[in-house]
C-alpha cells in the first residue's frame, strides 16, 4: 500500500514578537566571573529570565544559544543549561556558533522558526567566557597522547609517552586572532580604520558616548528588566560612567603601527565575560501568557566578505548586509528610529557610517546606484553599546536585541506612532549579521 | 587554636581561626591508641566569622557537579564544618576512634542558601552517643549561623564497630518501592583517582580514601570514594529539581564505594520529595540513599 | 520543614547559655488538623453553637463541657460575647480554670467577646473590656507553646458578624498563629466566604510582595504560593538574584524595582494587570534599618528609613486603590514593627517609620471599607532574621527571651498571619495591627 504522504504546509509566516530578556551583567575578564563557566552564566541568564517571564516549570518551543570560546566540556551547551536551569527539562535546546554573531544570528532561527509555526516560543541566547577560555595542548603532544591511548598494552602506552618533550608542554591558548592571516581582529580594524581615515578624536567620542549612554540608561532604571545580578555584580564593570574625551585621549595605540595608529584599549572593546537571553513568541503565545511585545521581528541578513587577501576590511561585512536588508524591506537607511551598531571598535562603526556615505564604496562595492547616506547620530546606541558594556562575544547579540526592544516600546508608547529599529553586528571570518526591529 | 575555659557548665570550646589541619589530625590520630570508654565529651568546637573562599568553592562545584552561582552548594558548609567535627573526634576523652568511624548517616538543613559574600559562625558539638547493631554511634551537629539565624544545621552520624547490640533501635531509610519502576538515571564513572581529586578541593585527605596503598592498612582492599562525594554529585544532578530554601537533604551511607567504579543514580519526585538511590551499575550493591524534603 | 524550628531554637549557643530550652511550637503545614486534640466550646455567647458546628465539620473532636472530653486538650473555646456585667464573668473562671489544668501542649486559649466599641452600656463595656485583661494575663501564664487571644465581635448583628468571627477562631487554633500570643482582633461584620478549597484559600489571587528577595519577604512569597497565590515577587534590581530564585521557586515572577521610585505603584499595578489580570493582593514588606542614636543621626540615614519604610507604601496605595488598582476583595497588609509601637533605643527613624504604617492602616480603613477592601498590618516582634543581624548579641538573646513563648519567631510565622489576612475569610478584618511577636514584653 502506497503511503501518502501529507502536502506541504502552505501558511503564511507568523509576526514574531520579542518580549523581553535578561541578561547578567558583564565582567572585565579575570575578574568577577573569572571562575564561572559560559555554562554556569548562560543557565543564571536562563534562570533570570524565567523569573521575570513566569516560565519557572514551563517548557518552551527551542532554546537556540551558543558560544564562541568553547570548552569540551560544553558539549550540548545550550541543552546542558536548559538542563540545569528552571526551565522544563522538556525544552529542546541546540547550540550554533557564529564568531560575535552568534546572539543574533540564534534569535534569526528562533524567529523563523516561529515564523513558520514550527515553536510557538524561544529563547536566543549566547555566553563567552575568556577568563575561563579552554587551553588545548600543543598539537605534536595531542598527537602523542592519542596514540599512547590507542596503545593497547601498558608497555606500548609507555612507548608512546616517552616520545614528550618538555617544549611539547607548551599550551596552546586560544588567540584572538583570524585563523587564515594570523592577525588579531583589532589589527585587522587598525588597517580598515587607517584606509578610512577615521580619526582618533572620533573614536574616543564615541566611546565616551557609549559609556554616558549607557551609566544614563542605568541611572534611569532602564536596565531594571534586563539584566539580573550575578556572583556580586549587579553592573557591567567595565562601564566608566565618568569617562572623557580628554582622558581617553592619553592612552597609547595599541593595535596597528606608526603615527596613524588610532585604536586604543579605551575605543576598543576588552575582553569579557557574560550570557545574555531573549524570550521571542508568536502573538498567540504572547497573549496566552498575558506577555505585551515588547517589538517585532522583522527580518534579518546574514553577509560575508572575503577578507583574507585584503580584498575587504575584516569587519566589514554589516555594510554590505544592511543594504540589502533595506532593498528586501523597501527600506531607505534613514526610515530607523534607531540605531544599535555593535561596536567592537570605535573604528568599526565609524567606518560602516563612512562606507555608507561613500558614493565609490556605495556604488561600487554594493552596486546601489547612490550612497545609502548618513544617519542621524543622535539615534545611534542610545543606550550605550559594547565599548561600555564590554563584548563577550555570543552574548552581544542578546543585550542588543532586548535593549532595542525595549526602546522601540518606550518610544511607541511615548508617541503613539510606529517605531523602527536596525541592528548590525560585525564578526570575526568576515562575518556579518543584521536585524530590523519595529514597535 | 585555643581550649578557652569551660563555660558555666563545664562545656569547653575549641575556638579556630581557621580550619584546623586536617592531615595533620589524621596523622596524629593513625598514631593514637583506641578511644575511650567514657561519656562523650561537651565540647563546642567555634570558628566565627567563617567566609568561604570564592576560588575553592568553584573548584568545589567543579568536582561535585554543582554550578558556580553567589551561593554556596548545600553541602559545601560540610566541608568547612568537617575540620571542626575531626578536631572534635580525635579529642582523647572521645569515646570513638576518628579512624575507623564510618560516616553512616547525614542530615543537611536548610532554610536557605548562604551568599559567597556571606560570613557565618560554624559550631559543631557531638551529642546522641548511642548504641548501634554492630557497635555504638554519634551525632556530629554542624550549625551555620548568620546573626542569630540558623541558615544551615547538618546532622553527621558516625559509627565505630565495637561490642553487638542486636537490640539497638537504628534510622531506617525510608522504603525503596517507589525507585522500582524508575527506569533510568544517571550512570557515573568514579575513576580511582575520584579520592584524591576531593580531597583537593575539601581537604580530607583520609588515607582510606586516597589511594588503595593508603587504604589497605586500615582494611580496605582498594581506596573508596567519600561519602560526602558521592551524596553531593546525587544533590548537585537533582539540581533545579530542589529548591533552594527550606528544603533537608537526607543520606544514608550503605556499602562503601570501592574505587574504581561505575554507578547509578535512580531518584523519583514527588510534589515535596525526591527520593534516590545511588547504587552500583548492575544494581547488586547500594551505596546510598537520598531523601529530600521541602 | 519540621526540622527548622529545632534547628533554631536548639541552637548549641542558646543552650551554652544555660537557658531552658523552649516548646517547639505547632507550625501549619496544609494538611494538618485544625488542633491536636479534643476542644472544649463553652461559654454560652452568641456564637457557641455555630463555632461548635463549624468546629466539628473541619473534623475537631468537640465537647460543649469538660466532662465529655478525654486527655489533653488542644483547644478551649471561651464564648463571653453574651456577657453583659461583670458578674457574668464568674462562668469565666468556672469553666475556664478547669479547662486550663488540661490543656495539651501548644493548646489554644481563644476567647470570644463582644467589641466594647460598639458598645453603650457602662456595666457591658465594662464586662466586655475585662476580657482583654484576662486574655493578656493568661497568654503569660500558659506555657508549653500555648497562647490565648481575644476575638471580639461588632454588637450590631452577631449573625452578620459569624462568619467573620470563625475565620479569626479558625487562624487562632490552627499551626498559622503559632507566634501570635495574648491578641485582639476586633471583627467587623462584612460577610467572610469560606476558601472552596481550604488548602488552598488563595486561589485565583494575584499577590504582590516587595522586599521578596530575602528573609521575611521571601517567606511571605512562599506561603502565600503555598496557598494558591500567583505571587508577583518585588525587590530592588541589586537583589535581582536572590529575587529571580524567589520567583522561581514559588513559580511567580521577579519585578525588579526600587519601591522608591515615584512610578513604583503604577509599574507593579501594570505588571499584575498585564501578567496576571488583576492585583488582589498587597504585601508592603520592603523595608530598610538604619539605626544611630538619634542625636548622631544623619540627615540620610534619618530620610532613607522614612522614605523606604514609609513614604513609599503612602504613594503606592495611592495607585494601588485608585482607579484599576484593587477590586472588590482587595487586600492590603503593610509591616508595621513592635518598635513602631513601643519604641526603641537606636531607633528613632525606623520607629517613625513603623508607627506611621500604623497611621496609614488605621486612616484607609474608613475609605476601603465600602469597596470591600481591608487594610491591616502586621507587626512582628523578635523575628529570626537577617535584619537582626545590626543587634548586638548579648540584646539579641534577651529579645529573644522576652515573650511569652520565651523564643524567637521565624519568618514564616509572619508569613502565616499575613497570608490569613489575605484570605477572602477575613473581610471583616479590617484597620487593624496584628501583633506576631509572642507576646512580647515591649509595648505590651
Amino acid at each position: 500500500m502506497a503511503r501518502k504522504t501529507p502536502a506541504p504546509p502552505t501558511r503564511q509566516a507568523r509576526r514574531v514578537a520579542v518580549l523581553g530578556g535578561n541578561r547578567i551583567p558583564f565582567a572585565r575578564a579575570h575578574g568577577a566571573y573569572a571562575r564561572a563557566s559560559n555554562q554556569d552564566m548562560l543557565t543564571a541568564a536562563i534562570d533570570g529570565l524565567a523569573a521575570r517571564y513566569g516560565l519557572s516549570g514551563q517548557q518552551v518551543g527551542e532554546v537556540v544559544a551558543g558560544a564562541v570560546l568553547k570548552h569540551s566540556r560544553d558539549f550540548n551547551l545550550a541543552r546542558e543549561s536548559v538542563l540545569g536551569s528552571r526551565l522544563a527539562p522538556t525544552t529542546p535546546a541546540y547550540d550554533i556558533q557564529q564568531a560575535c554573531g552568534t546572539g543574533l544570528e540564534a534569535a534569526i532561527l528562533v524567529a523563523n522558526k516561529i515564523a513558520l509555526g514550527q515553536i510557538d516560543s524561544g529563547i536566543a541566547g549566547g555566553a563567552d567566557t575568556t577568563s575561563d577560555a579552554p587551553i588545548a595542548v600543543s598539537e605534536d603532544l595531542r598527537k602523542i597522547l592519542l596514540a599512547a591511548n590507542r596503545a593497547k598494552k601498558p608497555v606500548d602506552k609507555l612507548k608512546a609517552l616517552a616520545a614528550v618533550r618538555p617544549q611539547h608542554l607548551a599550551p596552546s591558548i586560544p588567540q584572538n586572532g583570524e585563523p587564515r592571516t594570523g592577525m588579531s581582529m583589532g589589527d585587522h580594524m587598525a588597517v580598515t580604520a587607517e584606509q578610512w581615515g577615521i580619526t582618533r578624536e572620533a573614536q574616543d567620542e564615541l566611546a565616551v558616548a557609549s559609556h554616558r549612554n549607557l551609566a544614563a540608561a542605568y541611572d534611569r532604571g532602564f536596565l531594571d528588566d534586563l539584566v539580573t545580578p550575578f556572583l556580586g555584580l549587579a553592573r557591567d564593570n567595565n562601564l566608566r560612567p565618568d569617562s572623557s574625551v580628554e582622558a581617553l585621549a592619553k592612552l597609547k595605540p595599541v593595535f596597528g603601527t606608526g603615527p596613524n595608529a588610532t585604536m586604543t584599549a579605551g575605543n576598543s572593546t576588552p575582553l569579557t565575560d557574560g550570557a545574555s537571553t531573549v524570550l521571542l513568541a508568536s502573538e498567540e503565545w504572547a497573549k496566552a501568557q498575558h506577555l505585551t511585545p515588547l517589538a517585532w521581528f522583522v527580518d534579518g541578513e546574514t553577509a560575508a566578505v572575503d577578507y583574507v587577501h585584503g580584498e575587504e576590511g575584516l569587519l566589514m561585512a554589516p555594510a554590505y548586509a544592511v543594504p540589502r536588508l533595506l532593498a528586501r524591506n523597501g527600506l531607505t537607511l534613514q526610515d530607523f528610529d534607531y540605531y544599535e551598531i555593535h561596536e567592537a571598535f570605535a573604528s568599526t562603526v565609524l567606518t560602516h557610517l563612512k562606507a555608507w556615505e561613500d558614493e565609490e564604496f556605495c556604488t561600487k562595492r554594493l552596486g546601489l546606484d547612490a550612497p545609502l547616506g548618513a544617519i542621524d547620530r543622535t539615534k545611534l546606541n542610545v543606550n550605550g553599546s559594547s565599548l561600555a558594556a564590554g563584548h563577550p562575544f555570543a552574548a552581544t547579540g542578546g543585550r542588543i536585541l532586548a535593549s532595542l526592544a525595549k526602546q522601540l516600546r518606550q518610544k511607541a508608547d511615548e508617541t503613539g506612532q510606529p517605531v523602527r529599529g536596525l541592528i548590525s553586528i560585525c564578526a570575526a571570518g568576515g562575518l556579518g549579521v543584521v536585524a530590523i526591529l519595529e514597535a | 587554636m585555643s581550649g578557652a575555659p569551660g563555660s558555666a557548665e563545664g562545656r569547653r570550646e575549641l575556638r579556630f581561626d581557621t580550619a584546623p589541619d586536617l592531615r595533620r589530625i589524621y596523622a596524629s590520630a593513625l598514631v593514637a591508641g583506641r578511644a575511650s570508654s567514657g561519656p562523650l565529651p561537651d565540647v563546642l568546637a567555634v570558628r566565627l566569622e567563617v567566609r568561604a573562599d570564592a576560588d575553592t568553592v568553584a573548584d568545589y562545584a567543579r568536582v561535585c557537579g554543582f554550578p558556580v552561582r553567589s551561593t554556596l552548594p548545600l553541602t559545601y558548609p560540610h566541608v568547612l564544618a568537617f575540620p571542626l567535627q575531626t578536631a572534635i573526634m580525635s579529642q582523647r576523652e572521645f569515646p570513638l576512634a576518628l579512624m575507623g568511624s564510618l560516616h553512616v548517616e547525614n542530615v543537611i538543613t536548610a532554610t536557605r542558601p548562604i551568599g559567597l559574600d556571606e560570613a557565618f559562625d560554624l559550631t559543631v558539638h557531638a551529642e546522641n552517643l548511642r548504641p548501634h547493631r554492630r557497635g555504638r554511634q554519634v551525632d556530629l551537629v554542624s550549625e551555620a549561623t548568620v546573626a542569630g539565624e540558623t541558615v544551615w544545621r547538618g546532622v553527621s552520624t558516625y559509627l565505630s564497630r565495637g561490642e553487638d547490640h542486636p537490640d539497638a533501635t537504628t534510622s531506617e531509610p525510608p522504603d525503596l518501592q517507589p525507585l522500582q519502576a524508575v527506569a533510568a538515571g544517571p550512570t557515573w564513572r568514579f575513576a580511582e583517582d575520584v579520592g584524591r581529586r576531593y580531597a583537593r578541593v575539601s581537604g580530607d585527605w583520609n588515607p582510606i580514601h586516597v589511594h588503595a596503598l593508603t587504604a589497605r592498612p586500615l582494611g580496605f582492599p582498594t581506596s573508596i570514594a567519600h561519602g560526602m562525594y558521592s551524596y553531593a554529585r546525587v544533590v548537585a544532578a537533582l539540581g533545579p529539581r530542589i529548591p533552594d530554601a527550606g528544603v533537608t537533604s537526607h543520606v544514608w551511607f550503605r556499602k562503601p564505594l570501592r574505587l574504581p567504579s561505575t554507578v547509578r543514580l535512580r531518584s523519583e519526585f514527588e510534589a515535596n520529595r525526591a527520593l534516590s538511590l545511588l547504587s552500583s551499575a548492575k544494581a547488586d550493591v547500594q551505596h546510598a540513599i537520598i531523601e529530600h524534603r521541602w | 520543614m519540621a526540622d527548622l524550628f529545632t534547628t533554631i531554637i536548639t541552637s548549641p549557643l542558646a543552650r551554652k547559655a544555660g537557658v531552658p530550652q523552649p516548646t517547639k511550637l505547632r507550625r501549619y503545614t496544609p494538611g494538618d488538623p485544625l488542633v491536636e486534640g479534643p476542644v472544649l466550646v463553652a461559654g454560652g455567647g452568641h456564637f457557641d453553637t455555630s463555632l461548635a458546628n463549624r468546629l466539628e465539620q473541619a473534623g475537631a473532636q468537640v465537647g460543649t463541657a469538660l466532662e465529655e472530653l478525654d486527655g489533653r486538650l488542644g483547644a478551649l473555646v471561651l464564648d463571653l460575647s453574651a456577657a453583659a456585667d461583670p458578674s457574668d464573668l464568674v462562668a469565666l473562671h468556672a469553666i475556664g480554670a478547669p479547662a486550663v489544668k488540661r490543656l495539651a501542649k501548644n493548646a489554644r486559649v481563644v476567647v470570644l467577646g463582644t467589641d466594647p466599641a460598639t458598645l453603650t452600656d457602662v456595666s457591658h463595656i465594662a464586662a466586655q473590656r475585662a476580657l482583654e485583661g484576662f486574655t493578656r494575663s493568661l497568654g503569660k501564664e500558659l506555657r508549653f507553646g500555648a497562647t490565648a487571644n481575644l476575638v471580639l465581635a461588632t454588637a450590631a448583628d452577631p449573625a452578620l458578624a459569624e462568619s467573620g468571627v470563625w475565620s479569626a477562631v479558625e487562624f487562632f487554633l490552627s499551626g498559622r498563629s503559632a507566634y501570635v500570643d495574648g491578641q485582639v482582633v476586633r471583627v467587623g461584620d462584612a460577610a467572610s466566604p469560606s476558601a472552596a478549597d481550604p488548602l488552598r484559600p488563595l486561589a485565583g489571587k494575584v499577590a504582590v510582595v516587595t522586599g521578596a528577595a530575602r528573609g521575611i519577604g521571601a517567606e511571605i512569597a512562599a506561603v502565600l504560593a503555598r496557598d494558591g497565590a500567583t505571587v508577583i515577587a518585588v525587590d530592588v534590581p541589586q537583589a535581582g538574584e536572590s529575587l529571580a530564585k524567589v520567583a522561581n521557586d514559588v513559580r511567580g515572577t521577579a519585578l525588579q524595582l526600587d519601591v522608591t521610585t515615584e512610578d513604583a505603584g503604577r509599574r507593579i499595578l501594570e505588571h499584575a494587570t498585564s501578567r496576571h489580570g488583576s492585583l488582589d493582593i498587597v504585601v508592603h514588606n520592603a523595608g530598610i534599618l538604619r539605626d544611630k542614636l538619634f542625636v548622631n543621626m544623619s540627615d540620610d540615614k534619618w530620610a532613607a528609613v522614612l522614605n523606604v519604610n514609609l513614604r513609599s507604601i503612602i504613594r503606592m496605595n495611592e495607585t494601588f486603590l485608585g482607579g484599576g488598582g484593587l477590586g472588590e476583595g482587595g487586600r492590603i497588609v503593610c509591616l508595621s514593627s513592635i518598635a513602631g509601637i513601643a519604641g526603641n533605643r537606636g531607633q528613632t527613624n525606623y520607629a517613625a517609620s513603623k508607627a506611621g504604617v500604623i497611621g496609614i492602616v488605621e486612616a484607609l480603613e474608613g475609605q476601603v471599607r465600602d469597596r470591600g477592601i481591608t487594610v491591616n498590618a502586621v507587626a512582628p516582634g523578635f523575628i529570626e532574621t537577617e535584619m537582626t543581624k545590626s543587634v548586638p548579641f548579648a540584646t539579641r538573646e534577651v529579645g529573644r527571651r522576652s515573650n511569652s513563648l520565651q523564643q524567637g519567631g521565624l519568618p514564616k510565622d509572619v508569613a502565616e498571619t499575613i497570608a490569613w489576612l489575605a484570605q477572602p475569610g477575613a473581610a471583616a478584618v479590617n484597620g487593624q495591627v496584628l501583633r506576631v511577636c509572642g507576646q512580647s514584653l515591649l509595648g505590651a
